[in-house]
């Protein structure tokens, strides 16, 4: 019955989708308000028809019901009622599910927010929103259906890949969706300024908080995978240049450029093809990315298995993009910008160089991450390049973003104001950062010196920023200085939100430099008793226990932390044979403090279980990367706050009034 | 029974999004939503005058002058009001003219007679509708005075 239901509701889904994109076509076409009426409660019925299918999916997850495929295949009994729920978007079928879920949510969100500048463009707007879901609605109506049904009932699930057992599933695949979904909206709004001609700055400033909010999800969505990564796959990284991985990153960097970019047409009224270049091309890369994932186009950890859903995914996106350079085109006249940029050292300059930097490596990026296909596709045999690649692609860029992050919030619009005057504390901070540590501290490696010296650089930019904030209050409001530093955030969320973004950059760059340029990494078999010493530690396997459980093999080693003859912690890495998967399966065993992390990882145990081996690191300033997030999230909520509504006196008519 | 469930899913589903369609076009009027920003200087709103000073120190702020908000501009709003205003005159006009043609006009220049009127303050015309007797005012159709009693001249007609 749930199966019928389901089904049914996402056939329902599809006709109601279509019929958004009809109704809220014909309703701008003829000014038709019943039409447009109608089109707004077709998405809320989508969104209604979409929640039961959901609603029937995860029911039937946790009956159990093994006679349907998906449930077959991603649960079994023994597995914890959360990641029963996770298993909603464990496969293909239910993360399309969700996907779609997703966006038909924040299409009801989007229209129950009517504004002045989204009045001529909503109908429009509803329409491409409309074909968007009838598209995911269609996929899960004909190619990757959730409620196929098995000829016979099986005894017991397959369950979820232990890999996927970890509180990371539970968050970090919804809020990547989620960001992708919320790109949809503003490629939305974009294809509705190009139709109907309003492509003045209203609505640029409009979707200025759905970018934001896409922006962030995406981010923490990568993030969160870093620390999935990072804490279960246990080769002590974070971040391995995976397709999967570039394929969520690349949009995250179209959409980092949009954020800048978008700040300068609104108040100078520049770049208005690249900003609706890059919205367009942010929500195909995000539609991009759940092809890759979904598809099995490009090898990878994170993909499913072949199938034929990549060509719908590849007509989808070449529609659109043909779609939207086709608008562009007819509307070239329109878009030509209101001014030029006048000084490379100013605002709309370094902007410029920003956007240049991230979409260059955003298409670095999908280059390497197409490469083997790519090279298939010409000499017949696949050519993957290795993480070497990314990372001299990567690293300058992120560096000279850095060194823009630090110089570009002390430049003035059109020219470079008073950065003579200003510059040379943060830049004085960073030579002497690097100074200190190259002398004092006995670092040698010039690229970490840079790095550090640019990180310092950066930081203290955001700090002398603040600082001139607070004084120009001061003196020009007469305010107390922490009343001023207050005021700061009150009075102009957005810019000093955005300062503390940075910051949350500047440590994320801490972290990822201190990690990458100075781990180290020791694999090493052990006895019980013998002792691994890393860094400043010593550490002693003392005690492996094994244990049979209903659905894995548990062995678990206790290991003692030594800084010299104190011990400081104890550490228990697993190595688990999961039943399932017929695998063995690590789990990490880390020790975190501000400085760096101490990791220990199982990779072997012999046949006597006498001798483990292990891989043991150290990452320096490795948790720096994800209080950076922390930060980041915190200056974007500051961003994103609406300002506090003001009173609107409005005149009523006398009769009016005392009638009232 | 799970095709019953389709079904009502199915008609509540067509009932909602179908019910505007049905009920008719137009039934709520757009609103002009403004949004109060009380200065804006080169497309960036700004509380007050203050805050844009405090841009200014910071040499973050374009000088210029105060230019539209965002949503509709001003120009657009004035626009809005104008024409509503022009609407609600040409129905006032149109109201008038029709209350003009139902007022009597002096047979022998024109001038409309205003109520109570018993001769054309221009021309010192009789209106069509006093007694020729007496000077009564009288409904037309009448066909005696109400008044003096005679006979009328338009009631014979």
């Amino acid at each position: 019955m749930m199966t019928d239901v389901g089904s049914a509701a996402l056939l329902l889904a599809l006709v109601f989708s279509l019929y958004t994109a009809v109704a809220g076509f014909l309703a701008a076409r003829h000014l038709r308000s019943d039409l447009l009426a109608s089109a707004r409660r077709s998405a809320v019925a989508t969104l209604a028809l979409v929640t039961v299918a959901g609603a029937a999916l995860v029911v039937l997850l946790f009956q159990r019901d093994y006679q349907v495929l998906y449930v077959y295949q991603h649960v079994s009994s023994s597995l914890p009622p959360l990641y029963t729920f996770a298993a909603l978007w464990a496969g293909q079928e239910g993360s399309l599910l969700l996907w779609l879920w997703l966006l038909a949510l924040l299409t009801v969100v989007a229209i129950r927010q009517r504004s002045a500048w989204s009045r001529e463009l909503e109908p429009y707007a509803l329409g491409a929103l409309g074909l968007v879901e009838a598209f995911f609605a269609l996929l899960l109506c004909l190619v990757s259906k959730p409620f196929v049904l098995l000829p016979a009932r099986a005894i017991d699930g397959m369950g979820l890949n232990p890999l996927l057992e970890n509180p990371g599933m539970v968050y970090h695949p919804p809020m990547l969706f989620l960001g992708y979904a919320a790109f949809t909206i503003p490629f939305a709004y974009a294809m509705a300024a190009l139709v109907t001609g309003r492509l003045g700055d209203e609505w640029v400033r409009g979707i200025r908080r759905w970018n934001l909010v896409a922006w962030t999800c995406l981010g923490i969505g990568i993030l969160l995978g870093a620390q999935w990564a990072y804490v279960e796959l246990g080769w002590g990284g974070y971040w391995g240049w995976d397709p999967v991985e570039n394929a969520s990153l690349i949009p995250w960097l179209t959409a980092t450029g949009l954020l800048h970019s978008v700040m300068i047409q609104e108040r100078r009224g520049l770049f208005k093809v690249w900003n609706l270049f890059l919205i367009i091309s942010t929500f195909l890369l995000c539609v991009f990315a759940t092809f890759i994932t979904r598809s099995g186009f490009v090898q990878s950890v994170h993909a499913f298995s072949r199938s034929s859903i990549g060509y719908y995914f590849l007509a989808f996106i070449g529609l659109w993009a043909v779609a939207a350079l086709w608008l562009i085109g007819v509307r070239r006249g329109e878009l030509r910008s209101d001014a030029m940029v006048e000084e490379v050292l100013s605002r709309e300059g370094t902007f410029l160089l920003n956007n240049i930097l991230f979409t260059g490596l955003a298409l670095a990026v999908l280059l390497g991450t197409l490469f083997p296909a790519l090279t298939e596709a010409l000499s017949g045999t696949q050519i993957a390049l290795d993480r070497s690649f990314f990372d001299r692609v990567s690293g300058p860029v992120a560096l000279a973003t850095l060194g823009l992050l630090g110089v570009c919030p002390l430049l003035g619009w059109r020219r470079a104001g008073r950065l003579r005057s200003v510059l040379p504390i943060p830049f004085g901070v960073g030579m002497a950062t690097a100074l200190l540590l190259g002398l004092v501290g006995g670092m040698r490696d010039g690229l970490a010196l840079f790095a550090f010296g640019l990180i310092a650089l950066a930081a203290t930019t955001v700090v002398v920023e603040f600082a001139r904030g607070a004084h120009a209050r001061c003196k020009v409001a007469g305010e107390s200085p922490h009343v001023a530093l207050f005021n700061l955030f009150r009075k102009n969320r957005r810019r000093y939100g955005g300062y503390i973004v940075h910051l949350g950059v500047v440590l994320i760059a801490l972290g990822i430099t201190g990690q990458g340029l100075f781990k180290s990494e020791r694999q090493i078999t052990l006895q019980r008793g013998d002792v691994v010493s890393i860094g400043r530690y010593q550490v002693r396997f003392e005690d492996l226990s094994s244990e049979m459980g209903a659905a894995k093999e548990r062995h678990v080693a206790t290991m003692g932390v030594y800084v010299g003859d104190e011990r400081i912690a104890s550490l228990r890495p697993e190595y688990n044979f999961h039943y399932n998967v017929q695998q063995y399966v690590s789990e990490v065993a880390i020790r975190s403090t501000l400085a760096e992390d101490l990791y220990v990882a199982m990779a072997g145990i012999s046949a006597d279980g006498n001798a483990v081996t292990f891989r043991v690191l150290l990452n320096p300033l490795m948790i720096w990367l994800w209080v950076g997030g922390v930060v980041l999230v915190i200056g974007t909520v500051i961003a994103f706050w609406p300002e506090s509504r003001r009173q609107v006196r409005v005149a009523v008519p006398a009769a009016r009034r005392t009638a009232s | 029974m799970s095709v019953l469930i389709v079904l009502l899913l199915t008609a509540a589903a067509v009932a909602y999004v179908g019910y505007p369609l049905l009920v008719g076009r137009g039934s709520r009027p757009v609103l002009l939503s403004v949004e109060p920003e009380a200065v804006v200087i080169a497309g960036v709103a700004y509380a007050s005058e203050e805050e844009w000073a405090v841009d200014r120190a910071l040499d973050k702020a374009d000088d210029g002058v105060p230019q539209r908000a965002s949503g509709p501009s001003l120009q657009e709003v004035d626009a809005e009001i104008e024409r509503r205003v022009a609407a609600v005159r040409a129905q006032r006009r149109k109201q008038r003219a029709l209350g003009q043609a139902k007022r009597t006009v002096c047979p022998e220049c024109g001038k409309p007679f205003q109520a109570g009127d018993r001769f054309c303050a221009r021309c010192g015309a009789p209106h069509p509708n006093v007694c020729p007797q007496c000077g009564e005012r009288h409904r037309p159709g009448d066909l005696f005075c109400v008044r003096c009693g005679s006979a009328l001249p338009g009631g014979q007609e």
